[in-house]
């Protein structure tokens, strides 16, 4: 009888240490699919700021003022130097204020030169592509 | 005495086949949350290449199209189709949507416009373009998961889409 009672502890034991292991590969196999699930996010974010910012640079290459252009497609006003416009989740204009489109500009030797960067709310750049159209005007 | 001692077994056995229960029932758990994330996963992969495929192919057709022929608009039996016309307008590549999928056809002006008879470039729910008044293209695409992207494309070499 002793046997039997010591057996059946033995098999009580050894599925808790089984349980716990098993937590403990939970743990780490759940933090994995936490982590999937956030870069898979990530990779969607990314691909819709890459398309706006395309989008965006391609309307201000055939723009002759692309300013104007920016703040007429885009609704954008001028912040810290440059343009700034909220997209929506969407990336599209003038919705709900999810993302932020920014447009630099400088002229040199009439080179406009432009870089379109696509923000989070909080202000950190997700994306952003430099393009160049040909303004005239100085030698 | 006796009595007793098999009430111990019986309890430890119950105890036992509790924890197995609660193991199995984890485990069934784990493996259904990680099908769920995986099937996320795929789907926002599937998701993204069906947008960028339309939207890349169509924004980059365009461009090689740029100063090579006209480019129109027109509505073949209720079909919204993009014509890329050649420069002596003999032959002409149709970019439209049907039955689910992004087509592209080429062919000849005299030859009958078949839908069906084009050549599939992506799977989506929909796919639309408007050209606005300075001449540029947007296309829209949507996906069976609900992404919506959209993207303007201008011609660089004075062509204007009509």
């Amino acid at each position: 009888m002793n046997d039997r009672a010591s057996g059946s502890y033995a098999f009580l034991i050894e599925m808790m240490a089984v349980i716990l292991f098993f937590a403990l590969s939970v743990g780490v196999v759940l933090s994995l699919f936490v982590a999937a699930d956030k870069r898979s996010e990530q990779a969607k974010v990314l691909s819709g700021a890459v398309t706006a910012a395309a989008s965006a640079a391609e309307l201000l290459r055939v723009s002759d003022d692309p300013q104007q252009a920016f703040c007429l497609e885009y609704g954008g006003v001028e912040c810290d130097g440059g343009y700034e416009a909220w997209l929506d989740p969407s990336f599209m204009p003038f919705g709900l204020e999810e993302y932020r489109l920014r447009l630099a500009c400088s002229e040199t030797d009439g080179l406009n030169e432009m870089k379109v960067s696509i923000l989070n709310y909080d202000g950190d750049e997700i994306y952003s592509l430099e393009c160049a159209s040909y303004a005239g005007g100085a030698q | 005495m006796i009595a007793q001692k098999s009430g111990y077994g019986f309890t430890s056995t119950v105890l036992s086949m509790m924890l197995f229960v609660f193991f199995a029932l984890l485990s069934l758990l784990q493996v259904l949350y990680g099908a769920r994330v995986y099937s996320d996963v795929v789907a926002g992969i599937d998701d993204g290449y069906a947008l960028r495929a339309s939207l890349n192919y169509a924004m980059n057709k365009l461009h090689a199209h740029d100063g090579c022929g006209p480019v129109r608009t027109e509505n073949v039996n209720g079909l919204d189709v993009l014509c890329l016309w050649d420069e002596k307008e003999e032959y002409v590549t149709c970019m439209y949507f049907t039955d689910g999928y992004l087509m592209e056809q080429y062919m000849a002006s005299s030859s009958a416009f078949i839908p069906s008879a084009g050549q599939r470039i992506a799977e989506l729910a929909d796919f639309t373009f408007d050209v606005s008044d300075s001449g540029g293209v947007t296309f829209t695409a949507w996906t069976w998961e609900g992404t919506m992207r959209s993207v303007s494309v201008y011609q660089r070499a004075g062509g204007t889409v009509k």
